[in-house]
């Protein structure tokens, strides 16, 4: 491992673009009467922040701590970058950095001595230890605390130094198990600034969350876990001149409207939304302009015509709908 | 050089200066006001510092981290098993050995010279006895961690000190007695010998807390020290055994006869206290079907191997035609009732494992006390008192097993296989539905 970590040297570890810096495949997890895991396989790319989400129960904090080496599945295999996992947990732990959903701190240390610790036992170079300590107190906004009992310190900045544990050995991947439970607003925007900023670094990220509104905020992927199966994983479009969902809204009903947008051949996935209808438009600003005019055109009172924006939620919900539509 | 990171942490928290000040104060208070009880007082000051206390903060090391939730910060690094064992080990236990350091130095100061080297050699007798008895807890404090259970510490601090202190008297007594020791024919100055064993039992005592802390690490082991150390033991208890001619086949016989009892003490230890979990046996049934021999060894339950060892050496002492002899004061050779008991020792294990796979959270251990004994004792002697003696026998064949060691066999046998029959059938439904 390196004896400096990236946030020792300050710069920026380069994006190793469509590299899967986790791998894993068929993995299953058994408790008794109760199978966590089944058969769950999905690739991560580098540099990238997946929101790990699904009900109670569903598996993800097994998973993650799978992922992480701290428990073992019955069958599978988990390979993060580049290691092993199961064969070889305690080398993997040098690429890999953990948060548990309850996590610990030495309360009776200071928060220097609690990184200074950290970062040893996790082989950071002992000449580069306070350096690596230091900056990373600075990243976190510790570096005043230093000298302060971890026990002394508030939900938010424990949240910070259980964080600080995890990401001090400049690991490549981080798994964080509900690292926003328990604080406030301003904290969680906080921590949301955090994981932008460490993606920015080169780290790649898997949270896992309730709230999925935070999730949105910071995440590039989403990954669904229900009844230890993997339902989707997929990137999410933070782009929103590129959504290529449509809603379109006219005053009164009108048969003419439906006849246009069945017979548009740059329109598919057409629904019946709430207050009009929805529909995937495989088109630029010219061509909704296009359409736009030929509704208009046709006599048509539009009074709404915007792109869909679905949050991570809807998109959630939407995922979990489509997969209950299947089951019946 | 790296100071080895665990070690250090333990120091931050346990050599404060103001302990570093205080111990030495204390301790030299009290030798100067009870001066008269020198060298004695010394002696018991290192006991009660560097074994009990010290004990207690070894296993304190482990316990309290997953009290407090730290533990996977420890699971989490990247520190091998032998350097968190040992920084744990001489850092928790730092103050101890500080405090039993002076008190050591009092005790080798105090009296006259004469005596000299026979102190020297009982206070090596207790620093490996301080070592062993630190590494026992630290090795109960790991096992106890993984049963999950809530270590209720006042109850246990007042058990351990309540058999700490039976332990001492008898030390003290092994300590005041000037007879030497005979061993395999040797003649063995007392306290040489004791100061001998302690170190290599203190040196097996390190060897099981780092195996314990490779388990709790995910640092697959393969059961051969284990294995290794139930020989050993049958090896060293038959160096006291007497009354037979000291041929190499006799030697031989009651070797094998006193390792078959370590491997059944032991497979009882190990099954009792480790974790009942169905999907580690699934597991090492998928690594069996797979043709993954080596990782099969690596995964079955600890217990397995020293059955499989009491099973063999049973046969040994079956096949040698050995005939058991059971004194008042001990078991001088086990002899063919040896295999009789690996079966009894099985279908424990067995019913052991119906419980636990049947109801989880259950206290499947004391109900499993309650089952044994009455199959063993109380039924048996219901039995009897019926006058139902041939019944009696077919429940605890225990004059059989000196008498006819192989219906005894076949009794127990039996009994083996009622009990595997319900525990597979546990096992099975334990397993989630979909398989």
């Amino acid at each position: 491992m390196s004896a400096a970590g990236f946030i020792n040297n300050g710069a920026a570890r380069p994006f190793d673009d469509c590299i899967d810096v986790i791998e894993t495949s068929g993995l299953i997890y058994e408790y008794p009467r109760l199978r966590a895991l089944d058969d769950v396989s999905f690739s991560v790319e580098a540099g990238t922040i997946t929101a790990l989400v699904g009900p109670n129960g569903a598996g993800k904090t097994t998973l993650m701590r799978c992922l992480a080496g701290m428990d073992r599945p019955l069958a599978g295999s988990i390979v993060v970058n580049g290691v092993d996992v199961i064969e070889e947990p305690r080398r993997s732990h040098e690429s890999i950095g953990y948060l548990s959903d309850f996590f610990g701190l030495y309360d009776d240390l200071t928060v220097g001595q609690s990184l200074t610790y950290v970062a040893s036992a996790n082989g950071v170079d002992p000449s580069g230890v306070a350096s690596v300590v230091n900056q990373t107190a600075t990243d976190l906004g510790l570096a005043e605390r230093l000298d302060q009992r971890a026990g002394d310190l508030s939900r938010g900045l424990r949240q910070r130094v259980a964080i600080a544990h995890a990401i001090i050995h400049a690991p490549r991947v981080v798994i964080l198990d509900e690292p926003a439970s328990g604080l406030d607003p301003e904290a969680r925007y906080e921590l949301g600034e955090l994981f932008l900023n460490l993606r920015s670094r080169g780290l790649t990220l898997l949270i896992s969350s309730h709230i999925l509104s935070e999730l949105e905020a910071y995440s590039t992927h989403m990954l669904i876990l229900r009844e230890g199966r993997l339902i989707e994983h997929r990137a999410l479009d933070t782009n929103l001149e590129s959504r290529s969902q449509m809603e379109i809204e006219i005053v009164g009903e009108d048969t003419r409207l439906i006849a246009t947008l069945e017979g548009h051949d740059r329109i598919s996935a057409l629904e019946r939304s709430e207050h009009g209808w929805r529909f995937v438009f495989a088109g630029g600003a010219s061509d909704r302009a296009a359409l736009l005019r030929t509704l208009v055109d046709l006599g048509l009172e539009v009074s709404s015509f915007a792109p869909v924006t679905e949050d991570l939620q809807q998109s959630y919900l939407r995922s979990i709908g489509r997969l209950n539509d299947d089951e019946s | 050089m790296m100071m080895n990171p665990e070690l250090k942490r333990n120091l931050w928290l346990e050599l404060s200066a103001h302990r570093l000040i205080l111990a030495p104060v204390v301790i030299f208070a009290i030798a100067f006001a009870a001066r008269a009880m020198l060298p004695s007082l010394a002696l018991f000051g290192f006991v009660l510092i560097a074994v009990f206390w010290g004990a207690r903060q070894a296993a304190a090391a482990v316990i309290e981290e997953a009290r407090e939730r730290t533990w996977d910060i420890q699971r989490m690094s990247s520190m091998d098993p032998w350097a968190m064992t040992w920084g744990k080990l001489l850092g928790a236990t730092s103050i101890a050995w500080y405090g039993g350091a002076i008190c050591l130095v009092i005790y080798l100061g105090s009296g006259s010279g004469a005596d000299q080297g026979q102190r020297l050699m009982t206070a090596g007798s207790v620093v490996f006895g301080a070592l062993l008895a630190q590494t026992a807890a630290m090795t109960a404090g790991l096992v106890g961690m993984r049963l999950q259970r809530r270590i209720n510490t006042r109850f246990s601090n007042t058990l351990l000190v309540v058999v700490l202190l039976v332990v001492l008297g008898q030390v003290l007594d092994v300590f005041d007695a000037t007879d030497g020791i005979l061993w395999y024919g040797i003649a063995a100055d007392r306290l040489t010998f004791i100061a001998c064993s302690t170190a290599v039992f203190a040196a097996w005592g390190i060897i099981g807390a780092y195996r314990a802390m490779c388990t709790e690490l995910q640092v697959r082991t393969t059961p051969w020290l284990w294995i290794g150390f139930a020989l050993f033991i049958g090896l060293y208890a038959t160096g006291f055994s007497t009354g037979f001619e000291p041929t190499l086949t006799n030697i031989a016989m009651r070797a094998a006869s006193n390792a078959a009892v370590a491997a059944i003490v032991l497979s009882y230890v190990a099954a009792f206290s480790a974790p009942r979990d169905p999907i580690d046996y699934r597991r090492v049934l998928r690594s069996l079907i797979g043709g993954r021999i080596k990782r099969a060894v690596e995964e079955m339950p600890l217990w397995s191997s020293s059955a499989m060892l009491a099973l063999f050496l049973g046969l040994v002492n079956l096949a040698g035609g050995s005939a058991p002899y059971l004194s008042n004061e001990r078991f001088d050779n086990l002899g063919s009732a040896a295999l009789a008991l690996a079966f009894m020792m099985l279908r424990d294990v067995a019913l052991l494992t119906y419980f636990s796979f049947s109801s989880p959270a259950r206290r499947t251990v004391g109900m499993t006390v309650i089952y044994i004994l009455m199959l063993d004792a109380l039924i048996p002697a219901i039995l009897k008192l019926a006058n139902l003696d041939l019944l009696a026998t077919v429940v605890m064949p225990t004059s059989a097993m000196y008498d006819t060691p192989i219906s005894a066999v076949v009794v127990f046998a039996v009994h083996l296989v009622i009990a595997a029959t319900l525990a597979v059938r546990a096992y099975r439904a334990a397993l989630p539905s979909f398989n």
